[in-house]
């Protein structure tokens, strides 16, 4: 999955404008049609994100020249 | 005692400052920095800030002092008979020959000395505004990274990785290693979320560790960790021990969970619940195209009505399908729902082109209404003969009075 241009949340912010914009029955037809693709297709990606993505789990060490470094993070089982 | 003298050559003779240097060296390279509990007696605040005392148990005493950068920290006065553990290192003073432990971190130690040192830097950390609620920074709806600020073994990380997984499986976690206990933990917690902040990398951070003893815990009742805490960019979540454990940290976090697990839970939505909500945008982006195209339908059908002008039944029951199709079909793709109302705008654009009575007049036809109420005339019953009409066509009106009237089938009515 390419790395979101925009985050989820202003993904959301997206649709819920354009929701309203095509709720409020000003758009023209033409207007309407492509707010309403966008509309779909956003509610499309944003759903596929939620279901499908896998984020990672990584450990933040910094090094002694203060530069950071993430490695894999595996918990491990014994407490 | 004739070999007495090649003895003493043998030997090194040394100066007392010689000697005390060896002692200095052997003790502060071989003894680490120590954690040291005991019981305050000889306490003196000395008047340029500085503590001396010292520290004793049954047998033994050890002279100490800490100076007063260090002892302005203190979340507690001390005072005689008062038992601490104090964390300090060895240094022998040389001028008197003595060694003592230059105390760097002091903390009262058993439970009532304890809860004591807590509502001491509570009251003060109060006092000096870092638990009002409008320093408290908002947490991301949404965060991309979460940061975890905990024992890389304990059973917190776990709790806080398995939570969010099942939560919101797209969020990247880190996991900043630290000590949650002893000695080491506070230094070490500040030090990981000051890390965080120059990493900049975490959207929201959860700093805790699982249940324990209030010593267990206690490194987060410390004042460095307070500060660190209260000073951070990213917004942090407390999430110390169990539900009844509450720390100075809860009191300067931007939000305080009950556990770490409940931490993980603050940090996160619940993506079910996120589903739902866009789902739901999604019906109504359905349900406003679809309102829009019957708005096109119902304009359709006006001008029908207006001008009597026939209009084929079936455009219009069959376009009021395809609309309602639109909504069922969230299964299909977006360019297939796409294409379906682009057809179903061309289909009303064309409608309504064939019902533009201005189209229609220029090919020869004109609309006649009654007067004096312009009422749309559909019948020879709509009139008598005498009767006032209104002949529009498509530059102009004719005002004419009827004169005789006759049915398509020869029929009088």
């Amino acid at each position: 999955m390419s790395k979101k241009k925009l985050s989820f949340e202003e993904e959301l912010e997206r649709l819920e404008d354009l929701v309203e914009r095509l709720e409020s029955g000003e758009l023209g037809l033409e207007e309407s049609l492509t707010t309403f693709e966008e509309g779909t297709k956003i509610a499309r990606e944003l759903v596929a994100l939620l279901e499908k993505a896998q984020g990672r789990v990584a450990k933040l060490t910094e090094s002694d020249e203060g530069d950071f470094v993430l490695e894999p993070f595996e918990p491990v089982e014994e407490g | 005692m004739a070999h007495e003298p090649r003895e003493e050559e043998a030997r090194q003779v040394r100066t007392v400052s010689e000697v005390t240097g060896l002692v200095k060296s052997v003790l502060e390279t071989s003894l680490p920095s120590l954690w040291v509990e005991g019981e305050i007696s000889n306490f003196k605040h000395h008047s340029s800030g500085h503590m001396y005392f010292t520290l004793k148990d049954d047998s033994s005493a050890l002279p100490s002092l800490m100076f007063r950068f260090a002892n302005e920290k203190l979340a507690f006065k001390p005072g005689n008979g008062m038992r601490v553990v104090a964390q300090g290192r060895i240094k022998v003073y040389e001028p008197q020959g003595r060694y003592q432990l230059y105390v760097e971190r002091m903390r009262p130690s058993g439970i009532g000395a304890l809860a004591q040192a807590f509502e001491e830097l509570k009251k003060r950390l109060a006092e000096e505004g870092l638990f009002d609620p409008e320093r408290r920074k908002p947490l991301p709806e949404f965060p991309r990274t979460v940061a975890v600020v905990t024992s890389p073994t304990g059973a917190a990380v776990r709790d806080v990785i398995r939570v969010i997984r099942a939560r919101a499986p797209m969020t990247d976690i880190v996991v900043v290693p630290t000590v949650v206990q002893g000695a080491d933990a506070a230094p070490s917690i500040a030090d990981a979320i000051r890390a965080i902040d120059a990493w900049g990398g975490a959207d929201v951070a959860i700093v805790g560790r699982g249940g324990g003893s209030l010593e267990d815990l206690w490194a987060f009742n410390e004042e460095i960790v307070a500060r660190a805490i209260s000073g951070a960019v990213t917004p942090i979540i407390s999430a110390v021990g169990h539900e009844v454990d509450v720390t100075i940290a809860d009191f300067v976090a931007d939000a305080r969970a009950a556990t770490p697990s409940n931490g993980a839970e603050l940090a996160v939505r619940d993506g079910a619940d996120v589903s739902r909500r866009v789902e739901s945008l999604e019906r109504r982006v359905l349900g406003a195209m679809r309102s829009t195209l019957s708005g096109l339908e119902d304009q359709v059908a006006r001008l029908h009505t207006a001008y009597a002008f026939k209009l084929p039944r079936e455009i219009i029951d069959r376009s009021a399908q395809r609309v309602d199709e639109l909504s069922r079909r969230a299964g299909s793709s977006v360019a297939q729902l796409v294409a379906a109302a682009r057809a179903e705008v061309t289909r009303h654009e064309t409608a309504l082109r064939l019902s533009d009575p201005r189209g229609i007049m220029a090919r020869g036809y004109a609309a006649v209404s009654v007067l004096p109420e312009a009422t749309p005339l559909r019948s020879i019953d709509d009139v008598q003969p005498g009767a006032a009409v209104r002949v529009t066509v498509t530059d102009g009106r004719l005002d004419c009075e009827v004169e005789k009237i006759a049915g398509t089938h020869g029929r009088k009515s």
